[in-house]
């Protein structure tokens, strides 16, 4: 017999002898991906509630009043405030910038959780 | 379905996707970590740690190679973490094997016919080495080509071809030793 014969051969002898693993591998190795994609989701911190931005708006108005006050109270112009400010304007800008970009990644990080868990949800 | 949208849909988050793919490959890939571990407990862990890593690594499979055959690697890289140590692969044999004889090659047609054929070569591969046992299943059960094997096992061509040769002659040796014994019970 030829090498490809003795192939052949081997070939139908050899068909159909795969090992069967149990029914529900299929269904543990889905729900170990599952645990793994749910562990991909990230912390993220709640988004100030409507308590709290009444709050801030609050804080910063007293802010605001309390540096018209002392701009009242001192005769100062816009000219003296911008040269006082003017090394500390980069700072109020960075700290001014940080705030909104902070909730804006909340917010979007919110977003993308919760799409993840309905689609997840879909699917079970 | 194409395997390149497969893995596209997969990789946009279609899990229904991902749970066909589970389908078409877990009883291979239990096949081959069963020839591996010998142990069917083991070898069910092996393909659900294979099937993990398969999902981590999709995004950086460049298609250089078949899908099959990338993931068969990692099912036996798996398999081989696990066996702790153990080498699957004697080292290369100077010892050449012989031909399968007629009496060898006439006993296995015979055995074509029989119903009981499956569990008897599945009892016949359990009895020889590991290593043998795994490339007869890759090659002859799955068909997978020499070039494929090499990819999958990190052997050489040649190694692979000489491992082969001797794994076939082993089964044919063996297949007919056991048809002897069951004859003689049977006398």
């Amino acid at each position: 017999m030829e090498n490809k014969d003795l192939d052949r051969l081997t070939r139908r002898l050899m068909e159909g002898t795969a090992e069967r693993p149990s029914a529900s591998l299929n269904t543990r190795i889905m729900a170990l991906i599952r645990q793994q994609q749910a562990a991909k989701i990230a912390f993220v911190p709640n988004m100030p509630s409507t308590a709290s931005w009444l709050g801030w708006f609050l804080v910063y108005l007293l802010l605001a009043a309390g540096a018209f006050y002392y701009m009242y109270a001192n005769k100062l112009t816009m000219r003296v405030i911008l040269e006082e400010m003017t090394p500390y304007l980069s700072l109020v800008l960075t700290c001014a910038l940080a705030v909104p970009l902070y909730i804006a990644g909340v917010w979007l990080d919110r977003k993308r959780n919760k799409e993840m868990r309905q689609q997840e949800e879909s699917l079970q | 379905m194409d395997e390149r949208r497969w893995i596209a849909a997969i990789l946009a988050g279609d899990m229904q996707s991902f749970s066909c793919l589970v389908a078409k490959y877990e009883k291979m890939a239990y096949t081959i970590a069963v020839r591996i571990v010998e142990n069917r407990e083991d070898a069910e862990e092996v393909v659900q740690d294979a099937f993990l890593k398969m999902y981590q690594a999709l995004p950086d499979f460049r298609f250089d190679s078949k899908l099959s055959s990338w993931f068969y690697r990692i099912v036996y890289r798996t398999a081989l973490t696990a066996l702790r140590g153990q080498h699957l692969f004697s080292d290369y044999d100077e010892v050449e094997a012989g031909d399968v004889s007629l009496a060898e090659q006439e006993t296995a047609t015979s055995l074509l016919e029989r119903e009981d054929r499956k569990e008897i070569i599945s009892q016949i591969l359990k009895t020889l080495e590991k290593d043998e046992a795994l490339l007869l299943t890759l090659y002859y059960l799955d068909e997978c080509s020499v070039e494929e094997i090499v990819q999958i096992t990190d052997l050489s061509e040649s190694n692979v071809k000489t491992k082969l040769f001797r794994a076939r002659k082993h089964f044919y040796t063996a297949l007919e030793k056991r048809m002897k014994n069951e004859m003689r019970n049977l006398l």
